[in-house]
């Protein structure tokens, strides 16, 4: 196995909007270089592995098919969230997770749009997500902004 | 929802990815029950993986499995009616082909539809052709609360994340090719493990004791335990507020439970812990692992409040663990302490090599011990930062500074003799913890406050976390951002002698 993998097609993808321009048929092997840059990525900085592999798929079918930020996405506990990071922007950054200065291994508000709320203990996600859709959380774009 | 709506003016989407372990807490019934009354515009995606950190407990899985193994199927056809009720008639067929390829589906009568959501699923959660279709469908057509349900496997695509027991839920660095993890070489067993085979040790001569677990088994060292007394342990899923409420009426009952709780997850169950236990006066015993500094999870899982939440309750008992042999003893302490509640705390990683006693002593209750006699500066320590008082300890004695270091053992009761002792004997007293503000320290200074030793001129300094959320670092990358270091004792010491660190050192 290469180090780091060869990744054609993810190499196209900066961000989610990037995701959406490619054909439905080629997100299985997007997915499939997604997972190897997972992989290979946690192989170097150690972390949450198990979790994030099993939704390689629904993080990109998410993205494919939602309008994130603007539609809020929010991962429960957080752990799972590293393929979600290296599809919104962070990718170049993925080999820092965990390390000083580098990515934090749950989400978290100030490091991306991406993230609408933090997380790292569990069962949160219901709450804040049944908030947004109310008057309040719901009105124009996205409010989140990097801080 | 329609007045949301058109106050916003367009239509988000709000999606949530819950696994099944996070189903375990009250706290996402608390959420649905409500959404599902707000009819709120909320897509939760269900990830069944059946697996968190542990095999998953209780009746919630259970019902998922018997969802996922498809005993409660409807056929195809009242699938596809009941769906198209829902997502109106312009439902892409490829949901319903979606969901005749999967392991099996439901709709109606299941427990989330009672709770005002849209059940959709179980589906194949790596098949693309599957998801996507079914996505954009919620997407384009649905209305109100929908949950989706999705089958997953937990290190899927990796063989040898998949053959773990764990999954690789969280790893080491490691080798991509075999899958073998790097290991640090460590020179004293853990403070989870030292806590595990001391409370084994314990429940061998005493079978009242039992031990709770939130969904930790491993990480609290509790599956040693459950391998010895497998009828004595309960893991209860993640639901600390359970857990806590569940050892105090294990306690009532005259057994011995040791709710084993990291800091930061037992905030989870504080008015539990205030109602429940303290009040009642019931001997519970916490085991609080991970106390302090954690490192690489940083401040979302940082033990830096437990001491300021627990030592403010009456009846408690607040412990900390200097070294091993210190939890061994402390162990020990709160196996015989049917008083009331009494609680632990002990950091991540490894002990600092000390030699161990067979048996953990009970210790007097309120009774620190001093490490090395000076006459001029006094450190007080309570937990984990005791090695870096005596590495100062070292410096300060070179620069002339005459130092005693003493392990306060408690936060809660104080030992007074020994603070009033310190503070009557030395020009400077440094009260130190790895917690928040509002912690030990606090309480020493009350103490000196009431008693006017505030004003026998001795000058007291009490070091704590700072007022801020530490970034994710090394833990003693984040002790050193925190200014709890050795270097920052000494540093502390000569700012209170109005001196600084290079003037001493010429002196």
């Amino acid at each position: 196995m290469k180090s780091p993998p060869d990744t054609p097609i993810l190499d196209t993808v900066g961000t989610p909007a990037d995701l959406k321009r490619l054909s439905q048929d080629d997100l299985p092997q997007l997915a499939d270089e997604l997972r190897a840059e997972l992989i290979d990525a946690v192989s170097k900085t150690g972390g949450h592995l198990g979790a994030g592999l099993g939704v390689v798929e629904l993080t990109v079918a998410l993205h494919y098919v939602f309008d994130t930020p603007d539609d809020r996405l929010i991962w429960d506990v957080g752990h799972q969230a590293y393929p979600h990071k290296i599809l919104t922007g962070r990718r170049d950054r993925i080999r820092t997770l965990r390390q000083e200065g580098g990515l934090y291994g749950f989400t978290k508000r100030s490091e991306s749009e991406y993230d609408p709320f933090g997380t790292a203990h569990s069962s949160t996600s219901i709450s804040a997500g049944s908030a947004w859709p109310l008057p309040m959380g719901s009105q124009g774009k996205s409010t989140m902004s990097l801080r | 929802m329609a007045v949301a709506h058109g106050l916003a003016g367009e239509k988000h989407n709000v999606i949530a990815v819950i696994g099944d372990g996070a189903m375990s807490a009250g706290m996402a019934y608390e959420a649905m029950n409500n959404a599902g009354a707000l009819d709120a515009r909320l897509i939760v995606i269900l990830n069944d993986n059946d697996m968190s950190i542990a095999p998953p407990q209780g009746a919630m899985s259970a019902y998922l499995a018997r969802l996922a193994s498809g005993r409660t199927y409807q056929g195809v056809r009242d699938f596809g009616k009941k769906l198209t009720s829902y997502l109106g008639e312009g439902v892409d067929r490829a949901i319903t082909r979606a969901v005749e390829h999967a392991r099996g589906y439901v709709t109606g009568g299941t427990l989330f539809e009672e709770m005002g959501f849209f059940h959709i699923g179980p589906i194949d959660g790596h098949n693309l052709k599957h998801l996507v279709p079914v996505l954009k469908n919620v997407r384009d057509n649905g209305n109100g609360p929908v949950l989706i349900h999705v089958v997953t496997k937990k290190g899927k695509g990796y063989p040898p994340a998949e053959a773990a027991a764990d999954k690789y839920h969280g790893v080491n660095r490691f080798d991509v090719i075999t899958g073998a993890q790097a290991k640090a070489p460590a020179n004293a067993p853990s403070y989870t493990k030292v806590f595990a085979q001391s409370l084994v040790q314990e429940a061998r001569e005493d079978e009242r004791i039992v031990a709770v677990t939130a969904a930790m088994p491993s990480g609290t060292g509790l599956d040693l335990f459950e391998k010895e007394f497998p009828e004595r342990t309960f893991d209860v899923g993640i639901a600390e507020q359970h857990a806590v409420t569940f050892a105090a009426g294990l306690a009532t009952e005259g057994l011995r439970p040791f709710a084993a709780i990291y800091s930061t997850f037992l905030q989870r169950g504080y008015d539990q812990v205030v109602h429940d236990v303290a009040l009642q006066n019931l001997p519970v015993r916490f085991a609080i692992d991970r106390a302090g500094f954690v490192g690489a999870d940083g401040p979302t899982h940082c033990g830096a409040f437990d001491i300021t939440y627990l030592a403010s309750l009456p009846n408690f008992v607040v412990m900390a663990a200097s070294d091993e042999a210190e939890l061994r003893h402390m162990v020990r302490t709160a196996v015989e302490h049917d008083q009331g509640p009494i609680a632990f705390r002990y950091p991540r990683g490894n002990g600092v090599g000390v030699e161990m006693p067979e048996r953990g002593e009970v210790l007097e209750l309120g009774r620190g011990r001093v490490l090395r006699e000076g006459t001029k500066v006094a450190l007080l320590s309570l937990g984990s930062r005791l090695e870096d008082c005596l590495k100062a300890a070292d410096e300060l004695d070179a620069a002339g500074l005459s130092t005693t270091v003493a392990d306060a053992r408690f936060a809660k009761p104080l030992d007074t003799a020994l603070i009033r002792r310190l503070a009557l004997e030395h020009e400077v007293l440094i009260p130190i913890e790895e917690g928040a503000i509002g912690g030990f320290g606090s309480h020493v200074l009350h103490f000196l406050a009431h008693e006017g030793l505030l004003e026998s001129g001795v000058k007291v300094r009490p070091m704590a976390m700072p007022d801020r959320f530490i970034n994710h670092a090394k833990p003693e990358r984040m002790v050193e951002d925190a200014g709890l270091d050795a270097g920052a004792i000494v540093r502390t010491v000569f700012a209170a002698l109005g001196q600084s660190a290079e003037s001493a050192a010429r002196a």
